[in-house]
């Protein structure tokens, strides 16, 4: 650049050179004709050379040095238009040495003067020339307004003494001070003394506007900025100003952006900034938008930009990931063009890759590592693990398949978190309640943590202790909480930890006495207690803690406690009374009375208690003649389930089965969402036929979109019952569907999950019907599976996959002597050791296990050639063996375990044999210890 | 934050004026600061948004969530650029005439 530069400046003197030379045979009289012709063809350069020339060759001054001085002047203008600035500034300094050098100055050379040299220099002029004389009123004006903005007041007092500039100079000193400092009120006030006719007048007149500009007074303002004269400065001021005059806005923000900054603050560009980056979207340009970007940083944040970079590049990395569905390349190299540091940019790369994808990201164990550096607090830090944890929870929750993947990222993110990779083994739930323990250990007092365990069901005991263990940390972390200790309670009655519940319900109830939830559970607490004295016949105790209950006056439990009580007078007895029930119920609803003849029916038909049950059915009868032309409302209040707070209080919660007989006829006055909402619970208590004949009659009549929800309700619940998969209807119908209605039947599907069984508990989790679930894959989240252990499940269906491919192909020969050739036919002599486990596995010993194993397999499968001898034994040493072997030679990660694993079934001949053996052991659980041993079978599995 | 509320505490640093690794004090100053610039009657909108930023940021679990993962508290982009866009103040200024002629002069 530099080079370039020197070189073009050389090019100029020549040309410089060659012109003078070409002046030297010329007569003054010829160059001045000449320069003139520049001037007037604007060439103002060749003008000035031209007019040195003709003083060179002793030209009249008298006539040369004002045209000279006119040809500086157009010069100037010439350069400030090419943005030159600082030749402009050279072209000032010489044309103030002209006009000084000015035989005489005329009014119009004094104008022109003032339109680009200095006042300081102008004044001097004039003062030497004694040519205050010139100063016409206009002038002075201009003279003016220079002196107070050039800071040049003192010169005033060069002029003559009754010169209007000098009278109101004491007055204009005191208002300019005012006026720099933005002060336009006060200067107002200093310049009162100010005449009409005082050459600083527009001063006052601009004082004035500039004050209604800031007290957004438009009406003085569009009176005052016409009286500025012709000359006055500051166009784009006066112009923008002019504008919000009119319509209240500005028009010419890009024409004066440095104005307009000053008028509004640098807000003002932000929609222009704003506009840019999202016109740089689509189509994207990555240069563009970076340069969009940190315009608007500047904005924003003038003095240290980077940081709102940085809340840029999160946001619209966001942003292009979206749009451009998560390319690999794009979202770097924005990045790359945004930020300049590569530490900060990788960084900000894994940032937006951990937290802002909807799965769990490879880049996460690396930006773990980048937190001590971002955190460098250990309790902010805590917090950042928590919240990652919890993300990744929270990504689980919402994808459960991640699970069924065996998503290698998974296990690099447990062991960046030295949380132990068994965990995946087990089930979802357990699964999430760990990484909720370990958000917690990081960070105690996180709430989004304690947020998280509201979704997560606990159906075995030892989800139960762990979700406990939460919640007791979390009743002695937020002491005024009384919400853990009701999750408590739940928890210590599921136990039958009864006098644990009281004891935290009290806990609670001292926290929160007015919470209603509080006051409910409470009161639950003391028809429990009832409960639990009813068998032992202590009617005494039965009645206070009922009376205690009732002491709530709590809506939602009156039926419950009458239904309790009525138990109660029918125990003594042993016999049920219609009689008593009407007496007892005589205050209440035909829905109340109902609801509680249901739930006293619950309690009569849990065979506890041998109550003579005769007048019942007619008393029922009778009930439900009341409740005919109930309102879908008034019906849901009866059918709906109870909560799950009143497990320890009835057998089941899905209290209204007697009400939906066989038919289930009730239910055809429900609206379909109303049905739909109870199709679970029905499900869940053995009413499927009824719930399936209800959807099918409510399809019928229902709207196109209900009708695609209650047919897939329908088709279900029928997969469910026969226990069918694949179900090519279920997959049709998910189909068919639009993006709205898809996403509602994947979440029907995930909560059909829960009453149904594998395979189609794991289809209805991945919302994948016709497509077989693989074999093996992953543990199988929440309870209702056939097997204790996912592993005998995986070996079973390895086992089922080789049965198969043997009816197709027979493979071995039952008539063959294989004790004979066993050495011939096991001996892997052609394996290619390398290419499978690695240059650093020892082929010799790998062939040999491999041989053992082929060996044990056949004796698993044919019968051992010794009878002391024992293959099983022999194939799972054999097995570990090889990897072990594998594990020296470097083979580490799941995937090349898998990859390894795949491999060496290909390469080997009697895979098959392998698979049948695997599938044929008894002690499945002692072969595969480890996701990677896993992972090897699997890829063996692929390779066979 | 439900999804149709634009602002999102991924820009309450912003809001505050604060930078990122600001401490509680900090905060705090900053936050009486700008209720005194901003007080509810005259600028009542405005005194919500600084509210909202100092409540979301006045401890430290609520930094770190805001530095963390703040950027997931929309859904558009778009509206977490409107969000930012819209904490830069644009008060109409009565500049000084010294800064007016600067800016004449570029």
């Amino acid at each position: 650049m530099a080079k370039i530069r020197k070189k073009k400046s050389k090019q100029k003197q020549r040309h410089g050179n060659e012109k003078r030379k070409r002046f030297q045979s010329l007569t003054p009289d010829a160059i001045r004709d000449q320069a003139t012709a520049f001037l007037a063809a604007s060439r103002y350069r060749d003008a000035i050379l031209a007019f040195r020339e003709v003083l060179k060759k002793g030209g009249d001054k008298d006539l040369i040095l004002p045209d000279l001085f006119r040809a500086y002047r157009l010069r100037h203008g010439q350069l400030l238009a090419k943005k030159m600035p600082r030749e402009a500034e050279t072209v000032i300094n010489l044309g103030g040495q002209v006009f000084e050098a000015l035989p005489r100055i005329t009014p119009e050379l004094l104008e022109q003067a003032l339109d680009f040299l200095p006042v300081r220099t102008v004044m001097a002029a004039l003062k030497e020339k004694a040519a205050f004389a010139v100063l016409a009123p206009e002038t002075e004006k201009r003279l003016g307004i220079l002196l107070v903005t050039e800071d040049a007041l003192d010169l005033a007092e060069d002029l003559p003494e009754d010169a209007r500039l000098r009278t109101d100079r004491p007055v204009m000193a005191a208002a300019a001070a005012n006026m720099m400092a933005g002060d336009w009120q006060g200067a107002l006030h200093a310049m009162r003394p100010i005449g009409r006719i005082s050459p600083y007048a527009d001063l006052k007149t601009f004082a004035r506007a500039m004050k209604a500009w800031e007290q957004q007074d438009r009406s003085t303002l569009k009176k005052a900025l016409p009286r500025l004269g012709e000359n006055f400065p500051f166009k784009g001021l006066r112009a923008l100003l002019a504008e919000y005059a009119d319509r209240g806005s500005f028009k010419s923000v890009d024409i004066y952006p440095d104005t307009a900054a000053l008028l509004m603050g640098p807000g003002i560009h932000k929609l222009s900034c704003r506009d840019r980056i999202q016109q740089h979207m689509k189509p994207l340009n990555l240069n563009g938008m970076a340069a969009a970007c940190r315009d608007f940083a500047r904005l924003l944040k003038p003095e240290s930009p980077d940081d709102v970079l940085e809340t840029l590049a999160e946001i619209i990395g966001k942003g292009i990931n979206k749009a451009y569905e998560d390319d690999p390349v794009l979202f770097p190299g924005f990045l790359e063009r945004l930020i300049h540091s590569h530490a900060e940019r990788k960084r900000l790369f894994l940032k937006i890759e951990s937290v802002c994808k909807d799965f769990v990201s490879h880049a996460t164990p690396d930006y773990l590592k980048t937190l001590k550096t971002e955190f460098p607090d250990a309790k902010e830090r805590g917090t950042a693990y928590a919240l990652i944890l919890l993300k990744i929870a929270g990504i689980i929750k919402q994808h459960p398949h991640i699970l069924y993947d065996y998503d290698e990222d998974l296990f690099d993110i447990l062991a960046a978190f030295s949380i132990p990779d068994s965990i995946l083994e087990n089930d979802l739930n357990l699964l999430l309640l760990t990484l909720v323990r370990h958000a917690v250990k990081h960070d105690p007092g996180n709430r989004l943590a304690f947020d998280m365990l509201q979704g997560i069901s606990a159906p075995l005991a030892e989800h139960r202790k762990v979700l406990t263990n939460l919640y007791e940390t979390m009743a002695a972390q937020f002491d005024d909480d009384p919400a853990p200790c009701l999750e408590l309670a739940r928890l210590y009655y599921l136990k039958n930890a009864f006098r644990k519940a009281q004891a935290i319900l009290q806990t609670a109830y001292d926290r929160a006495p007015h919470d209603v939830r509080v006051k409910e559970s409470r009161a639950l607490a003391f028809v429990i207690s009832a409960q639990k004295n009813l068998p032992k016949e202590k009617w005494h105790l039965v009645d206070r803690d009922l009376d205690r209950a009732a002491e709530f006056c709590l809506p939602i439990l009156s039926t419950v406690i009458t239904g309790k009580r009525l138990l109660a007078e029918f125990l003594k007895t042993r016999k049920f009374s219609a009689k008593t029930f009407h007496e007892q119920t005589k205050g209440f609803t035909p829905v109340q009375q109902m609801q509680c003849y249901l739930l006293l029916q619950t309690d009569v038909d849990s065979g506890d208690y041998g109550i003579d049950t005769r007048g019942m059915a007619s008393c029922f009868k009778g009930l439900q003649k009341q409740i005919t032309g109930l309102s879908p409302r008034e019906l849901m209040a009866l059918l709906s389930p109870l909560d799950d707070r009143f497990t320890p209080v009835y057998p089941t919660l899905f209290y209204a089965r007697p009400l939906l007989g066989t038919t289930g006829k009730i239910l055809s006055a429900l609206p379909p969402e109303d049905l739909m909402s109870l199709v679970i619970p029905m499900a869940q208590n053995q009413c499927t036929d009824v719930a399936i004949r209800a959807l099918k009659k409510k399809a019928k009549t229902a709207g196109p979109d209900h009708r695609t929800l209650l047919v897939f309700y329908q088709t279900a619940l029928e997969a469910i019952s026969a226990n069918i998969f694949p179900c090519p209807e279920l997959a049709a119908l998910a189909g068919k569907a639009g993006p709205d209605l898809r996403e509602r039947l994947r979440q029907i599907s995930r909560s059909l999950s829960e009453v149904a069984f594998y395979p189609l508990k794991e289809a209805f989790d991945r919302f994948e019907f016709d497509r077989p679930v693989p074999p093996g894959y992953g543990p199988r989240p929440g309870p209702g599976y056939p097997g204790d252990d996912p592993l005998n499940e995986m070996i079973s269906d390895l086992y089922d996959i080789m049965m198969n491919a043997m009816n197709e192909d027979s493979w071995t020969d039952p008539e063959e002597d294989w004790e004979e050739d066993q050495e011939d036919w096991f001996y892997p002599r052609e394996l290619d050791v390398a290419s499978i486990f690695g240059n650093t596995c020892d082929p010799g010993m790998a062939k040999e296990f491999i041989f053992d194993l082929a060996v044990a397999a056949d004796g698993i499968v044919n019968g051992p050639a010794d009878p002391w001898e024992n293959p099983e034994e022999n194939f799972i040493a054999a097995l570990h063996a090889l990897l072990d072997l594998m594990h020296q030679s470097g083979i580490r990660t799941t995937g090349q375990y898998r990859e390894a694993g795949r491999k060496l079934a290909a390469a080997l001949s009697y895979s098959q044999l392998v698979l049948e053996a695997l599938g044929r052991i008894t002690s499945k659980a002692a072969i595969i210890t480890t996701p990677e041993h896993q992972h090897f079978m699997l890829g063996f599995r692929s390779g066979a | 934050m439900t999804p149709h509320q634009k602002e999102t505490i991924v820009i309450y640093h912003h809001i505050l004026g604060v930078e990122k690794t600001a401490g509680d004090r900090e905060v705090r100053e900053r936050y009486l600061a700008l209720i005194r610039e901003f007080p509810p009657d005259r600028h009542p909108e405005e005194f919500q948004r600084i509210t909202r930023a100092y409540e979301a940021l006045k401890d430290g679990r609520g930094r770190v969530r805001a530095r963390l993962t703040g950027v997931n508290d929309f859904t558009f982009w778009t509206d977490a650029l409107d969000a930012l866009v819209e904490s830069i103040a644009t008060a109409p200024q009565a500049p000084g005439l010294d800064r007016i002629i600067k800016a004449d002069n570029k």
